[in-house]
């Protein structure tokens, strides 16, 4: 009878996941525009490899992956350690400051960084620069990736701020007595301490990473700047070429499932 | 309340007797563009259709934002094809396939449309033409005025550049000799009449490979030329159409590939925002040509119809209407469309049409495969390699290697 009870989670889960998977994964092995659609084997896949556009945008996932992860958790990191030391009642208020971001819709956030980053916006007036941002990936990735953790670092700093609430005190006055800093204490108690939660928001940053869609949509929608998701949206959507899409779309699973392997393997030997 | 039971009762049977009697309205669904109704057939359409039929319509929106065929393919993925789709031919050859769409010509006297054979399968007509409008290089006279030159007959590349140095000279770039953009797909028209200047064409025989690698490249050096020396609006690689038409109506272009009829509402956009005062003089003359070429043809767009095959035949009385001589007659004055209709007697009396078609006269009608099914799915394959043109990342023969490859791939 408890088994019953799992029911309606396996039916959500079943309706809304599998069978939508199942289908994309059906559609990646074959050629079609909806209209006509032919069985053509892992064809999809072999063109998805062969596109050097295809190959850019795991590229630019990587650079994303690596960009995000690193600015939105160092970013979320410093603030945490900082905001810590702060009264109780100014916790929720940095909790809600960097959260707000996270409410508001990507695409108008992207539009307000359009202005930051046009070419005689603000930011090339403060720097006394003539940079088009977006035009090149060199500039255009960081730029994007710079955008999207500054709009995402709310959620790991309410994660950090409350895991290093929860620390045990006697450990920080431990450490007091025995002559520690205060900066000792965040770089050698605090930090260990809230490590795993390093680790999942680590994790949850990297698989958002390559998903990057709104804002790339928004500022950049280019092949130079473009994530896994955005070239699957291009060629799908834009190309008309939905097999192909399909089959992208498989692999981004797999990549996101392999960083998701990655990361838990290096957690299990750390 | 015993009483009330039989009048109740008579009622009930009143109201199904009359309802089983009335004649109801036929009713189809129809996806076209009410949003641009400025320079769209829409708003005629509509009108049309509310005022001369008997139909029920319901007008599906259609999203245009990225250019594709998104709102279609969605529509179809979900098994809710509209019954008559009306848009952009090149969005609308993708459905020209007898798997999609009822053949017309059975339901509709199509003698009277020109053109019909790009629209034909194996002897069925699977769509109509609508109006359409060509292009030329619009010539802004206020410019030519303060740079004192005046544009030869048929001139060519030589004079052009000749023509944008005084442009650059004299405004330094406040002004620009013509207009780009490369961050997205909709600059095809623009690109394409370049490719044309230089005799370079996207086909030769049919549509099964593309040959614009035998002369393109001239075109990317051009193009590196256009921005090393400032003639280009700088970005221009991610430039998109809204700047590009803002800028031409600004009075910031010397000499661009526009239609006359998007000129009259630009020009209300940027009056309206307060960027000018007025409209400026300008006239259409052809695409500038290279050395050695001896025609350039125009760039040519225009709208269509696609019925569903499955749509009631209430959707082909539909198109026989909206592509019919009185509202193509309409168009044509009120829009300053181009008929598709060879019966049209109705005169546009503006001379910049008269210019426009003197062009379409002489070079003819440039070749991009607008009607091949595949167009949607080449279309989007130039920009990304302009913008490395434009960037001046490329070497142009790579340029043109790597845009044919793409086309070639996208045909395949």
């Amino acid at each position: 009878m408890k088994f019953w009870l799992l029911g309606p989670a396996v039916a959500f889960c079943a309706l809304f996941v599998l069978w939508p998977l199942g289908e994309v994964f059906w559609l990646s092995l074959n050629k079609s525009t909806y209209i006509v659609t032919e069985f053509i084997g892992l064809a999809n896949y072999a063109r998805a490899f062969a596109s050097p556009a295809f190959l850019r945008s795991v590229l630019n996932s990587l650079f994303y992956v690596v960009l995000v992860t690193t600015l939105q958790i160092g970013i979320a990191l410093i603030v945490t350690l900082l905001a810590m030391d702060l009264r109780k009642k100014w916790h929720d208020a940095v909790r809600i400051v960097f959260y707000v971001p996270m409410l508001s819709a990507g695409i108008i956030i992207a539009q307000v960084w359009r202005w930051v980053f046009h070419f005689n916006g603000p930011l090339n007036w403060m720097l006394g620069t003539e940079v088009a941002w977006f035009a090149q990936a060199s500039t255009g990735i960081p730029a994007i990736a710079m955008i999207v953790s500054a709009t995402g670092i709310g959620g790991a700093v309410i994660v950090f701020l409350a895991s290093i609430l929860a620390i045990d005190k006697s450990l920080f006055d431990a450490a007091v007595i025995d002559g520690a800093h205060r900066w000792q204490i965040k770089l050698h108690i605090v930090i260990p301490m809230i490590a795993p939660a390093i680790g999942a928001m680590s994790l949850l940053s990297a698989i958002m990473a390559p998903q990057v869609f709104e804002t790339i949509y928004a500022l950049a929608p280019y092949e130079y700047t473009a994530t896994m998701t955005f070239r699957i949206y291009q060629d799908g959507f834009q190309s008309g070429r939905y097999g192909l899409a399909a089959a992208e779309a498989v692999v981004l699973l797999v990549f996101v499932l392999g960083l998701s392997v990655l990361k838990n393997r290096i957690q299990r030997e750390a | 309340m015993r009483k009330l039971i039989p009048v109740v009762f008579l009622m009930v049977a009143a109201a199904l007797f009359a309802t089983g009697t009335a004649e109801e309205p036929q009713s189809i669904t129809v996806l076209m563009d009410m949003n641009a109704a400025a320079f769209s057939d829409g708003t005629t359409m509509r009108t049309w259709g509310e005022e001369a039929t008997d139909l029920e319509v319901e007008y599906l929106s259609l999203d245009l934002s990225d250019g594709s065929t998104l709102t279609m393919d969605a529509l179809i993925a979900a098994g809710k094809a509209p019954d008559v789709y009306f848009d952009y031919i090149g969005r609308v050859s993708k459905y020209l396939v007898p798997e999609y769409a009822m053949p017309l010509q059975d339901k509709i006297d199509v003698s009277a449309f020109s053109g019909l054979a790009a629209f034909t399968r194996n002897g069925d007509v699977l769509g109509l033409p609508a109006s359409g409008g060509a292009q030329g290089m619009a010539i802004n006279l206020e410019i030519m005025g303060d740079i004192g030159y005046t544009v030869p007959d048929l001139w060519t590349i030589a004079d052009f550049l000749e023509m944008a140095d005084l442009v650059k000279q004299h405004y330094g770039g406040e002004k620009w000799a013509t207009g780009m953009f490369a961050g997205n797909q909709s600059g095809d028209y623009l690109i394409n009449n370049w490719f044309a200047s230089f005799g370079a064409e996207l086909y030769g025989d049919g549509y099964e490979s593309t040959t614009i690698a035998e002369k393109g490249a001239r075109v990317h050096d051009f193009f590196q030329h256009l921005v090393q020396q400032g003639y280009v609006p700088p970005g221009s690689a991610t430039l998109v159409d809204d700047d590009y038409v803002i800028q031409w109506a600004k009075g910031d272009l010397a000499a661009t590939a526009f239609f006359e009829s998007w000129t009259k509402p630009y020009f209300d956009s940027v009056i309206s925002q307060g960027l000018r005062s007025e409209p400026f003089e300008y006239t259409f003359v052809p695409f500038p040509r290279a050395q050695g070429v001896e025609n350039v043809p125009t760039y040519m767009s225009y709208a269509a119809f696609v019925a569903h095959k499955d749509a009631p035949d209430a959707a082909a009385d539909w198109i026989a209407g909206a592509s019919g001589v009185e509202v193509q007659s309409r168009l044509l004055v009120e829009l300053d469309q181009m008929p598709s209709r060879t019966d049209i007697t109705a005169v546009n009396p503006n001379p910049r049409l008269a210019e426009i078609t003197a062009i379409v006269q002489a070079g003819g009608i440039m070749d991009v495969g607008l009607t091949s099914p595949q167009f949607a799915a080449v279309r989007p394959q130039h920009y990304p390699v302009l913008q490395k043109v434009l960037n001046l990342t490329i070497e142009p023969q790579k340029a043109i290697e790597e845009y044919a490859a793409r086309v070639n791939e996208a045909l395949r």
